[in-house]
């Protein structure tokens, strides 16, 4: 028995505190874009980086060689966001849907003529997660740490879009090529929907369940994965939407109670 | 896990702490794996395989050793993706069998890296390369260059279809197994002189079979078949992917078309993990038959092991052989 946890232990150490990392900024980012309303934002901002990825990919090795390209990319699609919903509010989430399409196409098409191109393409949407080293975290690591500092000494910061977007931007992109798109779409929007009851109720915990929520579903999606050997990416998504899901029901009876 | 959450949402309501029902969550996950994942080892050897035809391989030649394949017949060998089990169960390994020649390229490395088991690491005695010392075709997969669609600069890896390269791949893994595991020696070599001899006559009753094959000509997608088609002394007219690698395009099948019309080919050849739809175009344009071949053992049916493999094969062509509408 000791021999299976610890079996497990070691495998799973990695890509856990790959996920830790990306939930540390992409939580209190997450609840800015439930609060703005503009949830697609992400998968078009996301969708952008990735591509900025594919463009960069023969530049070199390692999963962070093109990371200032797919950054400027991320920067770049951020902007085109922002300007979007200034100019025609009305419209703003139907032309980020179409930034997101147009961007997905855009990285079908680049990668059709590349013997490796689904792979890669697959990569960047469910992510290999479990192949996650220390080598390809420091970046990422760096960024985030940049980030709670700046949340620790200016709180408000996040409400302003000068902050908002670019800082959305940089963590989206380091985060894709990491933990690939719908992982890091899920860890934004999962865990700051799963405490909206509670955060609309003013409960002064609703940033700590958020927390608790993506770590949950982190571990069950890595334990699930683990146990059923199924790729552990998709496994982590469906695990965190299912937690946030309990969650929010569970928020609902408790403040009805 | 229902109940369980039930149980500690009423405990948590009682005492007004939020908390409560995480922990228990935690815990419930905790004794789900603390269940699951503690199955000791008790076969002697722990293989690992890159591909089931080594996983089938082993099995006839270390019956006792606990084997495990990383992917089987309907996934692409070049691409799979990232599954906790396959660290663990290389982490755990002996011996590893793969391919080699680059076929692994794009996982193996990253795999062994997060496994971090030195018996099994490159140039280690428990990494056993089934291409290494092997001669190779040298098709297109030779020829392009990296950008134009190469995946294998070593030549063609898809050696599993030639029954004489079997043979010498079985007599490597025996002779591995016997090195890593001096005690059970004896025993892998006279499992595989028995093997040999009887894959032997076997290889000569195909080649008879499949006589009538001769100088047929195929189109297949991507060159896995290449080795079986030499063994068989089939000639693949064409590549169904116009750089191997990348999937058929519409104005590849196209030009394809236009060339085979006039002569067209005994049959369209296609892997179970190929898509099936470029080769069902061509198949119907052309009034030829679509062939689904496993490339590989499968997990179940006739097809599981090698023999039942070649016999499948050979029997599947020999039947579009046989229904092949005279020359208009």
């Amino acid at each position: 028995m000791m021999e299976g946890v610890v079996e497990l232990g070691s495998v799973l150490a990695a890509p856990f505190t790959a996920g830790l990392l990306v939930l540390v900024s992409h939580v209190p980012l997450g609840e800015q874009v439930l609060r703005r309303g503009i949830v697609f934002i992400d998968l078009a901002i996301a969708q952008i980086a990735a591509l900025g990825v594919l463009l960069t990919a023969g530049w070199g090795n390692g999963p962070f060689s093109g990371w200032w390209m797919s950054t400027a990319a991320a920067l770049a699609g951020a902007g085109l966001v922002a300007w979007l919903a200034r100019a025609w509010p009305e419209q703003r989430e139907a032309l980020i849907g179409l930034v997101y399409v147009g961007g997905a196409a855009a990285a079908i098409l680049w990668v059709s003529a590349d013997p490796h191109g689904a792979q890669k393409l697959r990569a960047l949407l469910a992510g290999d997660i479990l192949w996650v080293g220390a080598d390809s975290l420091w970046l990422l690591a760096v960024g985030t740490a940049l980030f709670t500092a700046l949340g620790f000494r200016h709180p408000a910061a996040l409400n302003r879009d000068i902050v908002f977007y670019p800082a959305f931007a940089i963590l989206v992109s380091l985060s894709v090529p990491v933990l690939g798109l719908y992982l890091v779409f899920t860890a934004l929007i999962a865990p700051a929907l799963g405490v909206h009851r509670l955060r609309q109720a003013g409960h002064p915990r609703a940033r700590s369940a958020a927390y608790a929520i993506g770590v949950i579903g982190l571990l069950m999606g890595l334990t699930g994965s683990y146990l059923l050997d199924t790729p552990s990416g998709p496994a982590i998504v469906l695990a965190l939407i299912a937690t946030a899901a309990v969650s929010s029901a569970l928020a609902a009876v408790r403040l009805r109670g | 896990m229902v109940h369980t959450l039930t149980d500690a949402q009423n405990r948590g309501r009682g005492h007004r702490r939020p908390r409560r029902w995480w922990g228990s969550l935690i815990a419930a996950i905790a004794l789900a794996v603390f269940g699951g994942a503690g199955s000791p080892a008790q076969a002697r050897l722990n293989i690992f395989t890159c591909e089931p035809e080594w996983a089938a391989l082993a099995r006839d030649l270390a019956p006792e050793a606990k084997i495990f394949s990383a992917t089987h017949a309907r996934q692409d060998p070049h691409d799979i993706e990232a599954r906790p089990a396959l660290i663990s169960a290389l982490r755990r390994a002996d011996l590893a069998i793969c391919t080699g020649a680059g076929l692994e390229a794009g996982w193996l490395p990253m795999l062994q890296s997060r496994a971090g088991n030195a018996r099994v690491m490159t140039g280690a005695a428990g990494l056993l390369l089934a291409t290494d010392a092997l001669p190779l075709l040298e098709d297109a997969h030779h020829h392009a260059s990296r950008d134009k669609g190469h995946i294998h600069a070593e030549g063609n890896p898809h050696i599993q279809l030639d029954p004489r390269l079997l043979a010498r791949v079985a007599a490597r893994i025996a002779d591995r197994l016997a090195a890593l595991d001096p005690g059970g020696a004896a025993s892998y070599r006279s499992r595989l002189e028995v093997w040999l001899a009887d894959w032997n006559t076997r290889i000569e009753h195909w080649q008879q079979a499949a006589k009538p094959l001769f100088g047929e000509s195929v189109i297949a997608e991507h060159s896995g078949f290449a080795y079986l088609f030499r063994w068989l002394e089939l000639y693949q007219a064409a590549d169904l992917e116009p750089v191997p690698g990348v999937p058929p395009t519409v104005s590849h099948l196209q030009t394809l078309l236009q060339r085979a019309r006039d002569d067209p080919p005994l049959a369209v050849v296609q892997a179970l993990y190929q898509d099936p739809q470029p080769g069902r175009w061509l198949a119907d344009k052309l009034a030829v038959p679509l062939l689904t071949l496993p490339s590989t053992v499968t997990a179940d049916g006739s097809t599981r092991s090698l023999q039942g493999l070649f016999d499948h094969l050979i029997r599947t062509l020999l039947a579009a052989h046989a229904q092949r509408r005279p020359p208009r």
